[in-house]
Formats: structure tokens, sequence, C-alpha cells
């Protein structure tokens, strides 16, 4: 079933033309990548597809629901989850609380119940969301320290937060931003199994975006390559590895693999 | 139709003290991205400077001729004035350069505050005119009535705001300016010194709005609460032009200057001009925040 | 100084630790135990004497700025937005409040009532203030910081502008004629009411989303918050609170004119808030309380105080923003489920059993790094 359909999804920042003509057809459980050299347009794909920047021109439809012109909180409720190039964890609060606040659309009471506290509707909803994130931190060995502050978790734990806490919006579609950025090699194929082990355990469909060629031809189905927010190829890892047109665009920048 | 020529006159007289005051708040909020709320307290502090030496200057023995007097009193206001805006910014405002945005905010509020306050609390609260430095001498062109005062404040303001153009577009401490407002971060990278460049902006935006502190209080009185009903108005021009846009600021004063004179005739009574004011800039705020001549500003994600 | 700080430092761990050896009915039965206990103080101290009457009026004032800071911080501390113009909203509590007890009530011809109608004056004129509270939650939507700071500004003397303009109700010149109807009992009451509806609130959905909306909004919209909706609670709920604060305030001052609502009046309690510490009960009962009664004891220097509170306020950004208890809570003010303690049992009764009856090995993941 094709849970995300794009066409023609063009932006323009002013007179700068970000994105051109971006097309795609995303099956369920599939794994794909989008590589390209840095300003290529990866991060405002994305950014087009949650609704951070309305697109200049194109469709977006998502299991059936035309994106385009949504905000994002509702592109969010719809199934959709994504991390940061750069972590936007919320640093002064707790690991729990960053969990928790993913579930935000979830939870079903009002103010007026939520300040008076009393109420099965506010007991049951807070209990849920609880348990619910304490699960979900403890699958990913977090649990233990839920009522630490998340600016205090070292680097490697914190990515790991980040994407815990997109999985707690209980999405079908996960866009990763560049997880492996600042990881040594050992972390990384860490990485690699925990995508694999998520998409499996919670059924997901996920886009990577990453500049790690390891990651990409290790674990993507198929991959797209942007450049000046053209797309010049497009296929499984080895045809990608091969292509003249690709090497060329990433001439001059360090490619490891 | 003279009549409505005599308030254009009163409109420019009072838009020409919102232009120069507006200045300073652009300036600043260009360079460092701060609303110094405490500038029309500054301005009201230079008009009392203003009142000092122009009363010490006028009781010497030996009598300067008015305009001299009146040169003298507005350079002393200027130099007193800056100082005290660069003492500010040093002390108050350079700390918090890097802190989050709503400190700076609040010290800004809470230094013009203090002002008032001190003054208050130091000089007494009754309302005061300034000794007339240029004695007003009134007459009528074309039918129209006005006075060499008026015709003073509108002359010297605009070639005070000509000045500034100048200054700002074909001088390298105008470029250093304006580059330092397009781009924080590369531009002491290559060179320039921010500290000193943002200092100067303080000295001149403060300096500029002692002008118009000389210029105001020769017509009319002075009191320590004045920043906050002149302050505010120099604001609103400020932004009704474009926060962060000079010729914006200019344009903004007279706008406003023409606001403050014509609501009454508009309106039944006086006592709504603040209610109008006020109203206009919540409305531009929620509408059009980047004002008549600025740009709206995108955020990177 | 430093031997103060290492002092304080010293009392709060001792605090602190010895908070925590209680046994957990214990704890629970503190709060509970310490509201009754001021509650027979505010009651019957004055009643027997005990507390004279210029103590009575300092502690009365203490209690509405409690309630003033407790209801800025929410917007300004939790939800790290820039409401400057606070008083505005009080400004709207204290006239229809006072309207509703000098006009309204006496004309329906409930005047013997009146002193059993007083929390429902209260309440309405809160709601009026809530409605204004709308008013600034719209632009927030699109604006923020300093141009937010403009228009919470210009909300605020357009208030005192549009008050100063209707002369039905005094103009410049003020209206009075409100019973004395405000005393300590009164007084306490509304604190503890405030205290727990807003403790509740911030430990609530709403009060999260405020969070992440101060930590990163943009963040916060990609997680599912709808950040529209909780700003207009959190404004709505400020402004009534203020309303509250506003109608106590009207009636034991019995004389309310616009000027007393204006950006001097604001600064205080941002003052407050920020000396208190911000996204913090306990700090905005402190920070309330340090106030108001250092400007008592500096009544002496008359027009000298008025110097104080902004010299403090810029002392305070530059020296140390977050204030006394920055982020941080009393102990005891946090619900039951809100405890670390609370989450671990949770985390060995619920939880791991649950995973290893379900599918995958947890332990896969669980070990690394």
């Amino acid at each position: 079933m094709t849970i995300l359909k794009i066409r023609g999804l063009t932006h323009y920042f002013g007179g700068l033309r970000a994105v051109y003509d971006f097309n795609l057809d995303l099956e369920e459980g599939e794994l794909i990548g989008i590589i390209g050299p840095n300003g290529a347009g990866k991060t405002t794909v994305f950014n087009l597809i949650t609704g951070v920047y309305r697109p200049t021109a194109g469709e977006i439809f998502f299991n059936g629901h035309n994106l385009v012109g949504k905000r994002p909180e509702e592109i969010i409720s719809l199934g959709i989850a994504r991390t940061f190039q750069t972590l936007r964890l919320f640093k002064n609060l707790t690991v729990l609380d960053n969990v928790r606040i993913a579930r935000f659309a979830r939870i079903k009471y009002s103010p007026v119940e939520a300040m008076f506290g009393i109420g099965r509707r506010v007991r049951e909803g807070e209990r849920e969301a609880r348990l619910k994130s304490l699960e979900l931190l403890e699958i990913m060995g977090l649990a233990d320290k839920a009522d630490w502050l998340a600016s205090s978790l070292p680097y490697g734990l914190q990515k790991r937060l980040e994407i815990a806490r997109a999985l707690a919006s209980e999405p079908r579609l996960l866009l990763l931003d560049e997880p492996a950025t600042g990881m040594n090699p050992a972390e990384v194929s860490e990485l690699m199994e925990l995508i694999k082990w998520i998409r499996r355990e919670f059924g997901l469909t996920i886009i990577l975006i990453e500049h790690q060629m390891k990651v990409v031809m290790g674990i993507c189905e198929r991959i797209k390559v942007l450049d000046f927010g053209e797309t010049i190829a497009e296929g499984p890892p080895d045809e990608i590895q091969n292509n003249p047109r690709v090497i060329e665009a990433y001439l001059g920048e360090e490619v490891i693999t | 139709m003279q009549t409505f020529l005599q308030q254009v006159l009163n409109a420019l007289q009072l838009g020409s003290v919102y232009a120069l005051i507006a200045l300073g708040y652009t300036m600043v909020y260009g360079i460092i991205t701060l609303i110094n709320f405490a500038h029309g307290d500054i301005f009201m502090v230079s008009t009392y400077v203003a009142f000092f030496v122009g009363s010490a200057l006028i009781s010497y023995a030996f009598k300067f001729p008015g305009i001299i007097t009146f040169l003298l009193t507005m350079l002393a206001s200027m130099f007193f004035t800056a100082l005290l805006a660069v003492t500010i910014e040093r002390f108050a405002y350079r700390p918090l350069r890097k802190a989050p945005r709503v400190s700076a905010v609040i010290t800004a509020l809470g230094v013009g505050l203090f002002l008032e306050n001190f003054t208050l609390a130091t000089i007494g609260p009754h309302p005061r005119f300034l000794p007339p430095i240029i004695p007003i001498k009134r007459f009528t062109i074309g039918g129209i009535a006005t006075s060499n005062v008026q015709l003073i404040i509108i002359l010297v303001s605009a070639i005070v705001m000509f000045l500034l153009d100048t200054i700002v577009r074909r001088t390298m401490v105008g470029m250093a300016m304006r580059a330092i407002s397009w781009d924080k971060f590369t531009v002491p990278l290559m060179g320039v010194p921010m500290d000193r460049i943002i200092s100067i902006t303080f000295a001149l935006g403060a300096s500029i709005a002692a002008v118009g502190g000389t210029l105001y209080g020769m017509v009319y009185t002075i009191d320590p609460y004045m920043g906050i009903r002149i302050g505010w108005w120099a604001f609103i021009s400020a932004v009704v032009g474009g926060i962060g846009n000079i010729r914006g600021a200019m344009l903004g004063g007279y706008l406003l200057g023409l606001v403050e004179i014509f609501t009454p005739v508009i309106l039944p009574s006086s006592t709504y001009r603040d209610f109008v004011a006020f109203s206009l800039l919540l409305l531009l705020l929620v509408f059009r925040p980047y004002g008549l001549l600025g740009r709206p500003i995108t955020q990177k994600v | 100084m430093e031997k103060v700080k290492g002092l304080l430092f010293g009392i709060r761990d001792w605090w602190n630790s010895f908070y925590s050896s209680w046994p957990e009915p214990v704890k629970r039965a503190f709060l509970p135990g310490l509201i009754v206990l001021f509650f027979f103080v505010a009651v019957f101290f004055p009643a027997w004497g005990i507390i004279n009457l210029y103590w009575q009026q300092v502690l009365i004032y203490v209690g509405i700025n409690i309630i003033l800071t407790l209801s800025l911080n929410l917007v300004n501390g939790y939800m790290g937005e820039f409401s400057v113009g606070h008083a505005g909203f009080m400004a709207v509590g204290a006239y229809v409040s006072s309207i509703l007890t000098v006009w309204v009530l006496p004309k329906l011809g409930l005047s013997d009532y009146i002193p059993y109608l007083f929390p429902l004056v209260l309440i309405i004129g809160g709601l009026a203030a809530g409605l204004t509270g709308l008013i600034i939650a719209f632009p927030s939507f699109r604006t923020r910081g300093d141009y937010l700071a403009i228009v919470t500004l210009s909300w605020n003397m357009i208030v005192k502008s549009v008050l100063e303009n209707i002369e039905a109700i005094g103009g410049p010149r003020g209206f009075m004629g409100m019973p004395k109807l405000t005393n300590l009992a009164w007084v306490y009451v509304w604190v503890v009411i405030t205290i727990w509806l807003i403790r509740n609130l911030v430990y609530s959905n709403y009060g999260r989303g405020a969070l992440s909306i101060r930590e990163d909004e943009i963040a916060a919209s990609l997680v599912s918050v709808d950040t529209r909706t909780v700003k207009i609670v959190i404004f709505v709920i400020a402004s009534f609170f203020a309303g509250i604060a506003g109608g106590l305030f009207a009636h034991v001052l019995l004389f309310i004119n616009p000027r007393a609502f204006s950006i001097l009046k604001s600064t205080d309690i941002l003052v407050m808030v920020y000396l208190g510490g911000i996204g913090s009960i306990g700090g905005s009962i402190l920070g309330a309380t340090i106030y108001t009664v250092l400007l008592e004891i500096l009544r002496p220097l008359q027009v000298w105080r008025w110097v104080i509170g902004p010299l403090l306020l810029v002392f305070l950004m530059i020296f140390r923003p977050r204030g006394i208890m920055g982020m941080r809570e009393w102990k005891f003010l946090l619900p039951a489920e809100e405890r670390p303690e609370t989450w671990h049992k949770e985390r060995e009764t619920i939880i791991l059993p649950r995973l290893a009856s379900a599918r995958s090995n947890p332990e896969k993941l669980g070990g690394k790094v």
C-alpha cells in the first residue's frame, strides 16, 4: 500500500530554489534513503512534508490525506514523526517528559479537568501517557534515567532519546534526519541495528537522510540522490554507488564508506 | 485652509521630535535586535540636561546671542545623554548579549523605570519650562501663524536627519553599523570592532534624541514621566515605519505627528489619542509587524 | 556573602534529605497538614489579636501578590513568553468586581448578600479578565519575543487609556465605594485554591505543552503539541487569576484608579516572578513574599522605594536571571505520580513484567552504551 505519495514538490525561498520537482511513491514498510551534498534540499523536503513550510508547488498525500496547508501538529497527529539534524530535545525537561510530550495529541482531557486534577479522564489519561512513555524508554534502554534532565545525557543517549520521542506519538512514517551525526563507527553499527529493529518492532516506514554512506548503503532498500534541489538519481544502493552523476555531485566531499 | 496648514506645521513640529527619538529606537534595534525601552527615558533625561545647562548659560553675566546659547545647550545635552546611553549599554545590556531575549527586554524596562523614578526622586515631579534660550517670536506667513522656534525645530530636525542618513550611508562607521545589523556573527570575524560600533550606535541614537529633547523643551513642559508618553509615541513611530529601518523611523515620526494633531479633530476628545496610537500599534503588529518600510525575517529550521 | 549562600544551601540540603527520609503516608500528609495549619493561622490569629491590623494588611498584600506572581509565571516562566503588561488583566478584574459590588448587586436588591456572594463576584471578575486574555493569545500565535512584549505592553496602555476615558467609572479620578470584603482568611483561601489549580495544570498535559513551547516551539509542534490551544489555555487562565487578584485588591484598598495598573505595577509583578524563579510555584511564593515584605520595610524611603524595584530587576536579569528557584520545585508540591520514586516503582512492578511477557527481548538494547 502506498503510504506516501509526493508529486512535483517544489519550493522556493524568495528567489532561491531549494527543491525542484521532487517525486516519491513510498510503500508501507519500506526503508529508503535520501542523500546528496550539503544544501541539496534534503532537510527542506522533510520540512515540507511535516508542514514547517508550505510548498510553493506540488502535492503530498499521506494515507490519502492531503498534507499541503496543514499545520505541523495536524500532520504529526496523522502518523508522521521526525528527528532533527541538530538535536532539538527539550533540554530543561526530564527524559520522561521529553517522551511524554509527544503523546500530547493522544491525551483527551480539557484544561478545566486538568486544573481540578480529579476525574477519571485525567487520572487515566495521565497514567496511560506515563506508562506508555516509560515502556518506550525501557525498550530504548533509557528508563533508568527517566528523571534525568535531557541536557545531562551523553550525546549518544540524547540521539536515542530523540528517536524515542519520535516513536512516542505512535507514527506510521518516521523521518530520520542524519541520525548518525557525531557517532563513531561502533555507534554507527549499533544505530543501524536499532533502525532495522524499530522498523520491525513498530511496523514503521522510514525515510532516512544521511551523509554516512555505511548507513545508507547498509540498510536502505532504495536511495534518492538530490543535488541543488533536483533528483539526479534514484535506485538500489549498488546502482547509486556506481552512478557517475552521483559521484560527480560528491566530488570534493568526503565520502565515508 | 489656513488653519489646516497651521495644523500641518504643528504636526511637523511634533513629528520631527518623534522622528528624532524614533531613530534611536530603530538604530539600536537594527544593531543588537533589542528594543531599548529605556530610550524614551533617555530622551527625558536629555531635556533635563538641557534645562539645567540652558538655565546656567542664561544666568551668566555676559549674554550670548540666542543661537549660541541654543547650540551650546544642545551640544551639552547631546554629550551628556550620549555618555549616559553608552554607560547603560556597557553595564546593563552588554552582559546580556548572549542571554535569552527576555532578560534583555526586561532589563531595558527596568532601566527605563529606574531613570524615571530616580529623576522623580532627585528633582521632583513638577513640570518645568526650559528658560527662553531663543526668545519666541511669533509671526504669520501668508496668513499661517507660526513662530521662529517652530521653524527652527522643523529645520534643525531635518538637517540632523539628513546628516544621520549621510553618516549611515557614506561613512565607514555607518557601513559597519549596517553590516552588523545584517549579520552579527561574521562581521566581527572581519576585524570590525563590534563593541565599539555598538557603543557608537548608542551614542549616536542618544545624541539625536538629545537634539529632539532640546528642541522639545523649548516649546513644551518637561516632567519625569514624559519619557513614557513621548517615548512610546516615538517607539510606535519606529515600529510603524519598520523597526530597524532608519528612513522608516523618520517617516513614522511624521506620521505619528499627524495622528496626534489630527485625532482630536476627528474624535470627540483629546484623551482618545493614546487609545488611537496604541490600537494602531496593536493592529500593525498583528497584521504587518515589520512596518511600512520593513521586511519580514524568516527563520531557518 | 559566600557564608550566607553556604548556609542557605546547607539548610536546603538538610531539608531535602529530611523530607526524603519520611515514610510515604507522612509525605502525603505534609502538604494538606500545612494547608490546614496556615488556615487556622489565617482565620484565628487576626481574631485573637495575635497579628495586628498592619501586619494583616501586609499579609493580605503578600497573598494577592502570590496569586499575581503565580499567574504571570504561567505565561513567562512555564511557557517562556514575553508578557510584560500583566497589570492590565488585574485592572479588568478589579473594575468588573467593583462594578458588581457597588452598582449591580445593590440594583438587584442583593446588598445584604454581598459578603456571601464575594467568591462569585471575584470569579466573574476573573472570567472577564480571562476573556481579555484571549486578546493577547491570538497575536501570540504569530509574534514572539520582543514583538509580543510590545503587544502586551500596548494592551496594558490601552486598558489604562480606556479606563481613563470612561467617565461613568470615574475616569482618571478613580472608582470607590467598594465594601471591605477582603480579609486574611479569604485571601488565604484564594491563595490555596490558586496554588492547587495551577499546580495541577502545570503537571498536566497543558503544563507540559507550555514547557515544550518554552523549550522549542517548532519542535513542540513537530511532536504533535497543538501550540495554539496551549497558548490560549495558558493566557486565559493566567489572566483569570490576575483578575481574581485584582478583585481582592479592589476590595481591600477600597479605591482603584487606572494609574494603579500601569507599567509600574506590571514591572512589580515581573520582579516577583524573576526574583522567585521562573517555572516554579515555590519560587513564585518566595518571590512575592520577599518582594512585598521588602517594599514594606523600605516604606520610610518613600519615593525611593520605586527606584529600588527596577534596579533590583536589572540586577536580577544580569546576575541571576533564573531567580531563586528557577525551574526547580519543592518536593512536597509534586503530585504523587510525578515523583521519580513512583516512576521507578512502576517500572519494576508494571513495565518490566509486561515487556517480559510480550514479544521481543528488551535486553537486546538495554545494556548498550
